[in-house]
């Protein structure tokens, strides 16, 4: 029997019926086409379908979609405000923290939730937040190098800069 | 070596921004209008005849689009070196996983139910698990067809004979006249597991069929060109009929140099005229792909007092599983059994050999960690046992620039002396004991870099732009982004000025796939000679139009450049523009290579799976392990790593292969394993066959040695295997020396070192 769902998802408002089954991966996936978060194990165990629901991150292929309802869900595509990359977006290109990309979405998401709480993480608060996160490509070593640096990302994005700002998204061509 | 001005410079990979927003769109983001959903019905059984197919009740569900089995597909095979697998299993099942059924339905729930449906009467074979046992006489047969199989390597008088599917040998000297010479000869034994490359996102394909009948394949892949001939070989459809479209590549490691959803949604597609999407659950990833060769090794060496190597022979036994996609690992395998060292007398044979399990198939390393690990745990015994320092011996022996591989293979680019040097200098090397359960250890390695065939298209735009075509792929290590700056370098540009088109079937011209550290050294060669190609049109057109000598002119700024007098230039945009009345027409550059033409000597080598190696990559690693002696349990504290890769073309790419390799390589050293009992494997998924976490990480050091190979773009050879296969017998070495527990097996548990510990201490 399917039910109403109102789930607020990168801060826009979506009514959908579903079945009371439906995992949040799934509906985010599916049903919004939101496919940045990606789908990997579905046991809870690698981390990639990290998204944060009010503020916290939760694994979105554990979580059921309905239980949603009245919170707020942040996915990676909630990231960027405009043109303007998310500072730890922007630390992970900076750091070279990207490989595949596919264990990216959920690193990010792991680690603003560490950022929202604790602004200034250590190297090993950083490891230690994105423990539940696997990557086969980097090692971490430039993953852990990016979440710490993201403030001081932060801040030079607040300095004005004369050509309209660095931190703008750089006109590349592919 | 020049001053450049791209090459070794920092340059963000350009599809850095897609990633971390999301929008980067991988095979499991392609859903299209009308899409079905594939499942796959898999052997319960590791060896069985079938008997019997039923899908009557699977095609009368609501919902199902197509069912297909062996009966409905070409009687058709394919395979790397021996071409032994057909897209469903044909009168027999040879693992516990393979596939014998598909399913199209409308969507994934009915797909699944549709599969469970089939019925499948299997009449059980007695099975062999143990690649040894695989040997024996009276052993049953996987492939009882096998001499009938085309090959496509030359067959060695024993090769394709019983379950033994592909082997090699290698004789240089005279290995018995070298063990007479010899003081003291060791023979040790060692076994490796089944690593399972766990790249990110599972396998998967969506095929499609277009207006004009073509089939169309997003999928996720090291080698779209190969999957483009390999589905016109099982399906029979023309290769111009087939366009593969890769997408995003969610990590690969050699995994994805294979094809494994793509038949079965291609059949499915063409059978039902509609997109089939076949996704490899997280399980079938455990049993149904493909692992690193688990195997035995056997070696005996003989030494002089002085700890010269004299001689040695090397024994190979590679388990490939079921099918051998890849039974060239072996291969690979006998090459870097000697280590990167000087060995007078070398006698190698190389199987690779069927049992009744998943398959083998490549994964970063691809053959050389397990000899390698075999080469390096027995160099520390021999320095042990003959009271010399590690380093020492390894620096007594190791090869230099000219000399001679066992193969025959003359070497350049050899500088893996200066990473043993530079390694010792590190980590400030006073022998491998630092304290009670605490030593280093060190491990060097030599692995077969780049070579054959490749191509590239370089068009230049009418603003000056350019557009680099390869059928290369990125996998994530950041291909796409090395051939802007190699196209940049070439044309004066900045890499920004350079869109890379990568991969597309329809886009860009052939490349054999992504291994075996190629994709720079080799891809990247092709797009340098392409770029060099258009450069050389544009300075011979700007020469008729300045009236001076073209080697008078450079390209840099986006202009053409006259050396001797720099105000005198033109703009490129210039030169290419003028569009319908541009003289001579557009500029195109392109090259077409392959840098593996040269032979082996037969009289050296029987059954080589490949011509010469372009070159070779060497690296030295050394660990600092602490093990508690009373639970077994190894902590790798630091991983200093010394790489001879050639010039630098990135290095932040440079840093993450060489950090990820380390990762890959501490798993498979201390507890990566795909466990597998009569045939079922017992550990299918990341929470019980887990790869290294950021916190299992140690810390890091690595440096590169000044080096130059004249067959790479700028002097740059790979890194992306050299930086995992002698990760493991370095930590497994710092292990002896901080306790005394010699572990011959990987990987090193704790219950493996107290065994060791206890047998050492009665």
């Amino acid at each position: 029997m399917k039910q109403v769902v109102l789930l607020n998802v990168n801060d826009a408002e979506h009514e959908l019926l579903l079945d009371p089954s439906r995992t949040l991966l799934e509906v985010l996936r599916e049903s919004l086409g939101l496919t940045g978060t990606k789908e990997v194990c579905l046991l809870g165990s690698c981390g990639a379908c990290t998204v944060l629901v009010d503020d916290r991150p939760v694994l979105a292929c554990l979580t059921l979609a309905s239980a949603c309802q009245g919170k707020r869900v942040l996915t990676i595509e909630g990231l960027r405000q405009g043109e303007r990359l998310h500072p730890l977006q922007q630390a992970f290109i900076d750091k070279g923290a990207v490989q595949c990309g596919f264990c990216t979405p959920g690193m990010i998401m792991a680690g603003k939730a560490l950022l929202d709480r604790n602004p200034q993480p250590t190297p090993e608060e950083a490891r230690e937040a994105i423990a539940g996160n696997l990557c086969r490509c980097t090692g971490y070593q430039q993953i852990v190098e990016a979440i710490v640096a993201a403030p001081a990302v932060e801040q030079a994005a607040r300095t004005p800069v004369a050509d309209g700002g660095q931190y703008l998204m750089p006109d590349m061509a592919e | 070596m020049g001053a450049y001005t791209v090459i070794g410079k920092k340059t963000p990979k350009s599809d850095a921004i897609a990633k971390v927003t999301g929008e980067a769109r991988y095979a499991t983001d392609v859903y299209l209008r009308n899409m079905l959903w594939a499942r796959v019905l898999r052997s319960p059984l590791a060896h069985a005849r079938i008997v019997r197919i039923d899908t009557a009740k699977a095609r009368a569900l609501k919902g199902v689009h197509a069912v297909l089995t062996a009966a409905d597909v070409p009687d058709a095979r394919y395979g790397a070196l021996v071409l032994d697998m057909g897209i469903f299993a044909r009168g027999k099942v040879r693992y516990i996983g393979e596939a014998v059924a598909a399913v199209a339905a409308a969507d994934e729930e009915t797909a699944a139910r549709a599969a469970e449906l089939i019925e499948v009467e299997y009449d059980p074979l007695p099975a062999v698990f143990d690649p040894l046992e695989a040997l024996a006489p009276d052993a049953p047969i996987v492939h009882e067809g096998l001499a009938g199989y085309t090959t496509l390597f030359e067959r060695t008088a024993r090769a394709m004979r019983g379950n033994v599917n592909y082997q090699a040998e290698i004789l240089s000297g005279d290995v018995e006249a070298g063990f007479a010479a010899s003081d003291v000869v060791f023979e040790d034994t060692y076994q490796v597991q089944k690593q399972h490359p766990s790249y990110m996102e599972p396998n998967s394909t969506v095929a499609d069929v277009d207006a004009e009948g073509r089939l169309i394949i997003y999928n996720t892949t090291q080698r779209p060109h190969i999957n483009q001939a390999i589905l016109s070989s099982l399906l029979g459809v023309p290769i111009a009929k087939i366009r593969v479209v890769p997408c995003h590549v969610g990590g690969g490691f050699g995994g994805k140099n294979r094809t494994l959803t793509e038949p079965t949604a291609a059949a499915l597609a063409l059978k039902t005229r509609r997109p089939v999407r076949l996704t490899f659950s997280h399980e079938e990833e455990f049993t149904s792909a493909t692992t690193r060769h688990g195997g035995v090794i056997k070696l005996k060496t003989g030494v002089r007092q002085d700890g010269t190597l004299v001689a040695s022979q090397v024994s190979l036994y590679y388990d490939c599983g079921a099918y051998a996609p890849t039974p060239n690992a072996v291969w690979i395998g006998a090459i870097s059994a000697t280590g990167p060292y000087r060995i007078p007398h070398v006698q190698v044979e190389a199987f690779s050999i069927y049992t009744n399990k998943m398959m083998s198939g490549a994964f970063r390393g691809y053959g050389a960690p397990q000899s390698t690990f075999a080469r390096e745990s027995q160099m520390d015994r021999i320095a042990r046992e003959l009271g010399l320092d590690p380093i020492e011996l390894r620096l007594k022996n190791c090869l230099v620039e000219g000399d001679r591989l066992h193969t025959g293979q003359p070497l350049h680019s050899v500088q893996i002396r200066e990473t043993l040097l530079k390694a010792r200098e590190m980590v400030g090397w006073k022998g491998p004991r630092l304290g009670p359960n605490r030593a280093l250890g060190v491990a060097c390695g030599i692995f077969a870099c780049g070579g054959f065939a490749t191509s590239s298209i370089v068009k230049m735009n009418l603003d000056g732009t350019a557009t680099v075509a390869t059928g290369a792929m990125d996998m994530g290590q950041g291909l796409r982004t090395v051939m802007r700056q190699i196209a940049a370098e070439v044309l004066g540009l900045a890499p920004d000025d350079v869109t890379a088109v990568i991969g597309d079937t329809d886009l860009t011209p052939f490349d054999v796939g992504i291994f075996g550290d190629r994709g720079t050294h080799t891809a990247g060669q092709a797009v340098k000679l392409a770029a060099e190609d258009a450069r050389d049109q544009i300075v011979a057109s700007a020469a008729a139009s300045l009236g001076v000598a073209a080697d008078r002119l450079v390209l840099r700024d986006k202009k053409v450049v006259d050396q001797t007098s720099p105000d005198r230039f033109l703009y490129l945009r210039d030169v290419l523009g003028g569009g319908q009345y541009k003289k001579g027409g557009p500029v195109i550059g392109k090259a077409s290579i392959n840098l593996t033409e040269q032979a082996f000597d037969p009289e050296i080598v029987r059954g080589a799976a490949t011509k010469m190696f372009s070159t070779y990559t060497f690296a030295t690693h050394v660990a600092e392990v602490e093990v508690d002696p009373l639970t077994g349990v190894a902590k790798v504290d630091k991983i200093t790593a010394v790489h001879d890769c050639g010039t630098v073309i990135n290095p932040d790419g440079l840093r993450g292969q060489i950090i990820g390799g380390m990762a890959t390589g501490l798993g498979y050293a201390l507890y990566e394993d795909v466990i597998i009992e009569n045939g079922q494997v017992q550990n299918p998924s990341f929470l019980e066959c887990r790869p290294p976490t950021a916190v299992d990480m140690p810390a890091i050091e690595f440096a590169t040695v000044e080096g130059f190979d004249e067959k790479g773009p700028f002097g740059a050879k790979g890194v992306g295997n050299v930086s995992v296969i002698n990760i493991a017998p370095a930590i497994a070495n710092a292990v002896e020396h901080a306790v005394g527990a010699r572990v011959t097996s990987l990987p090193v548990t704790p219950l493996k070192v107290l065994r060791a510990l206890g047998a050492e201490g009665g």
